[in-house]
């Protein structure tokens, strides 16, 4: 499994088992997710839950979401029209 | 049992942590939609014993933990202990993690007493770890290596797990951004990194106060690793910032040129439609030419009305004509 996959994981999952999330990425990289807020946890019956956060939840519905259509036309309109080249 | 808790107030300037909130606000804690609710009220009185007021769900019945100050440090640290039945069958799942450890969630919730979020927004708090223990002879000297280092570990997790996530998404907007995906989005994405990046950055004032304060307890070697993860979050930082501005200044030069060109067209259209304006009197002589054409056409009348009055002699005036003649 991809070791950097753990942000597309938390992305799509958005909720589960502070346990799975352990087994699949290791206590390190779930610690280092709580600590900077992208996940927060809460006592659940199961055991210890993780869940997204806002912060996390944002950047997950900008990178994911469907666009609509002003933001297709806006992008036509800055390559089309006004030729922005945003190439790195 | 027995079980304590070392907890650290993050603190900038030497002194036992003082009390700033009597009581705090109900929270909720639940990360799954469908598993009941963790409804926590606390409050602390002037021993700095903490009352936690819990119940499962809104329908149930409250229940409470008392939380017992054991010790205050003068850099911030503080150490509470629960006493719990060795064995309870009915308890919940929330006195159940306790067992286990501290949760992030209930310690930064503590944390509220005596913390004020100076540097950032409330939710955008960064998480420290609370050191939990079941030894029945729990002291904070006995246990002061551990604690401390805990707290370290903390913020190596803070900073190493923010490098990690901004290398991570900084490389996908920018890849984003070059392969064609949305413009608007990604740049969006930029400046939520760098907000949370410089939130995170706020806890550097915080980290090097305690660094100071425990300078020869910490090991060398995480001394370094997490001075390294605050050069590099640092680098990072500027890297976003460059990025963002980059390519804001891009669109926003783009949109600036636009502007000047549709302004420029505009002028140009306005002074050819003055011009026009103004020449077209100069051209325009239909009044003139139709009153000429009807002038025109009056004196043909009238001309042809002459030529057949010349041949055309009512009879009254021709009997007079003739008798003239005869005459």
């Amino acid at each position: 499994m991809d070791k950097d996959n753990f942000l597309r994981y938390i992305y799509d999952h958005k909720h589960g088992l502070r346990s799975d999330l352990v087994r699949l990425y290791g206590e390190r990289t779930v610690r280092q997710l709580e600590a900077t807020g992208f996940i927060v946890n809460a006592p659940g019956p199961k055991g210890v839950t993780w869940g997204i956060s806002n912060l996390a939840n944002d950047i997950a519905s900008l990178k994911y979401s469907r666009l609509s259509f002003m933001e297709r036309l806006t992008d036509w309109y800055y390559t089309h029209v006004l030729r922005v080249n945003t190439s790195v | 049992m027995r079980y304590s808790y070392a907890i650290w107030i993050p603190a900038t300037e030497k002194g036992q942590p003082q009390v700033l909130e009597k009581s705090l606000p109900k929270i909720v804690l639940r990360d799954n939609p469908e598993d009941p609710a963790v409804i926590i009220k606390g409050a602390i009185d002037e021993n700095f014993h903490i009352t936690i007021d819990y119940s499962i769900s809104e329908e149930c019945v409250p229940h409470q933990i008392k939380l017992k100050h054991t010790y205050s440090g003068s850099t911030g640290f503080l150490v509470y202990s629960l006493q719990l039945p060795d064995i309870c069958p009915d308890e919940d799942f929330f006195v159940s993690g306790l067992r286990v450890e501290m949760s992030t969630a209930l310690y930064h919730y503590i944390k509220g007493f005596f913390h004020k979020h100076v540097c950032h927004a409330k939710e955008a708090d960064s998480k420290l770890k609370a050191y939990s223990s079941t030894d029945p002879n729990f002291s904070f000297q006995k246990h002061r290596q551990h604690i401390i280092q805990n707290v370290c570990l903390s913020y190596q997790d803070i900073f190493g797990g923010q490098v990690r996530i901004v290398q991570n998404e900084l490389a996908d907007a920018l890849d984003a951004l070059s392969t064609g995906g949305n413009k608007q989005r990604n740049l969006n994405i930029l400046d939520r990194l760098s907000v949370a990046t410089n939130n995170i950055l706020n806890e550097v004032a915080f980290c090097e106060f305690f660094l100071r304060q425990h300078a020869t307890e910490i090991q060398k070697a995480d001394r370094q690793a997490l001075r390294q993860d605050i050069f590099t979050l640092q680098q990072l930082q500027q890297q976003l910032l460059f990025w963002n501005n980059h390519f804001h200044n891009k669109f926003s030069y783009a949109d600036g040129v636009n502007g000047v060109k549709w302004g420029v067209a505009g002028f140009c259209i306005g002074c050819l439609s003055i011009l026009l304006s103004c020449l077209l009197p100069l051209f325009d002589h239909s009044e003139e030419k139709i009153m000429n054409s009807i002038k025109e056409n009056f004196f043909e009348i009238q001309k042809t009305r002459d030529e057949i009055r010349k041949y055309y002699v009512p009879s009254n005036e021709m009997v007079l004509k003739d008798s003239l003649t005869d005459h």
